[in-house]
C-alpha cells in the first residue's frame, strides 16, 4: 500500500472493477457521441447554401471537435498545470504564425 | 515485483514524477508537431484565399464518403484509446489489452479505406502532373496539398498503430506494466493524430460542396 500511496493513485477498487470502469467510461462515450454528431453537423453545413459562412463554420466545428478530443480523450482536463501550459503554447505560436502571414497577405493588394 | 515497481524506471523515485516527466516530454513533441501541421494548414489557407473558387471546385472532386467514414473510424479509435487509458487506471488488464487491440484494428481500417481512396484518386487522374484531370493550375496545388498532407498523416498513423499494437502485446505478456507512462504517452500521440485528421477533414472534403 505504501507504494500505491507514493504513486498517488488514490483508493483502489474493492472487488467491483467493472462497475468502476463504467463510471469512468460513460462520460467518454458521451463525448464520442457528440463528436460523431458534430461530423454529421459539418456534413450538413457543407451542403447548405450558407455562402461565405460555410467555411468559417466548418473550421469552427473542427476546432470544437479538436478541443473535445484534447480535453477529454487526451485528458487535458486531468493534466498537470505544466502540461496544460505546454499544450497551450502551441496555440500561441500557431496564432502568431497565422497572424503575421495573413496580415501580409491581406495588405498586399 | 509489483506493477508499480516494474513500471518505475531510473532515475525517478516515484511513479508520479516519472509520469510527469514522460507526459511533459511527449507534450513538447506534440507541440512541435502541431506547429509543423499548423504551417501546412497555413499554406492551405494562404492558397485558398488567393484561389477560393478553384479550391472549392478541386475539393468537390475528393470522395466525401471515404473521408467521412475515415473520420468516424479515427474518432472511434481515439475513444477506444482513451478507454484503454482509463481501464489501466482501474486496473483491468484484459480490458486494457482489448481496447488497445481494437484501437490498432481501427487504425488499420483507416489505412485500408485510405488505400481504396488513393486507388480511386489515381484512376481519376487526381495526381498532379501531365495527366492531371482538372484544368486550373491552382487545382494542382490543392491536390499537391492533399497528397502531401494525407501521406504525412498516414505515416504518423502507421507509427501509432505499431506503438499501440506493441503496447497491447507487451502488456498482455506482462513485460510492460499497465501503470507504465508508456500507455499515457501513446494515448497522447494517438490523440494528436486524430486531431490532425479532424482538422483536415473539412479542408479536404467539405469545402465547396454547396455549389
Amino acid at each position: 500500500m505504501t507504494d500505491e500511496r507514493r504513486a498517488g493513485l488514490g483508493a483502489r477498487h474493492d472487488g467491483a472493477p467493472m462497475r468502476l470502469l463504467w463510471a469512468v467510461w460513460w462520460p467518454l462515450g458521451l463525448v464520442w457521441a457528440v463528436l460523431l454528431a458534430l461530423v454529421c453537423g459539418s456534413v450538413l453545413v457543407a451542403y447548405l447554401p450558407l455562402g461565405i459562412w460555410t467555411f468559417p463554420l466548418l473550421v469552427a466545428i473542427a476546432l470544437i471537435q479538436s478541443g473535445l478530443v484534447a480535453w477529454f480523450f487526451m485528458q487535458v482536463n486531468r493534466a498537470s498545470a505544466l502540461n496544460r501550459l505546454t499544450s497551450a503554447t502551441a496555440f500561441v505560436f500557431i496564432a502568431v504564425m497565422f497572424a503575421f502571414t495573413l496580415a501580409d497577405l491581406f495588405n498586399r493588394f | 515485483m509489483s506493477d508499480i515497481a516494474s513500471a518505475l524506471r531510473e532515475p525517478w523515485e516515484s511513479l508520479p514524477a516519472q509520469r510527469q516527466a514522460a507526459t511533459f516530454g511527449i507534450w513538447i513533441f506534440l507541440v512541435s508537431e502541431m506547429l509543423f501541421f499548423g504551417a501546412i494548414f497555413l499554406t492551405y489557407g494562404y492558397v485558398r484565399i488567393l484561389h477560393p473558387d478553384v479550391y472549392a471546385e478541386a475539393s468537390s472532386h475528393t470522395d466525401i464518403v471515404f473521408g467521412t467514414v475515415n473520420t468516424a473510424i479515427i474518432l472511434t479509435s481515439s475513444l477506444t484509446m482513451a478507454l484503454a487509458a482509463r481501464a489501466a487506471d482501474v486496473d483491468v488488464k484484459g480490458v486494457v489489452v482489448a481496447c488497445l487491440g481494437v484501437t490498432a484494428l481501427l487504425g488499420l481500417a483507416f489505412l485500408v479505406v485510405k488505400g481504396f481512396e488513393y486507388r480511386k484518386d489515381i484512376v481519376d487522374h487526381l495526381v498532379p502532373g501531365a495527366a492531371f484531370a482538372l484544368r486550373q493550375p491552382a487545382a494542382q496545388i490543392f491536390f499537391s496539398f492533399y497528397w502531401a498532407v494525407t501521406i504525412t498523416h498516414v505515416v504518423h498513423l502507421s507509427i501509432g498503430i505499431v506503438l499501440v499494437a506493441r503496447l497491447a502485446i507487451e502488456i498482455f505478456r506482462g513485460r510492460v506494466a499497465m501503470r507504465s507512462p508508456q500507455l499515457e504517452v501513446t494515448a497522447l500521440y494517438w490523440g494528436l493524430v486524430d486531431i490532425v485528421w479532424v482538422i483536415l477533414y473539412p479542408l479536404i472534403y467539405l469545402n465547396g460542396r454547396a455549389a
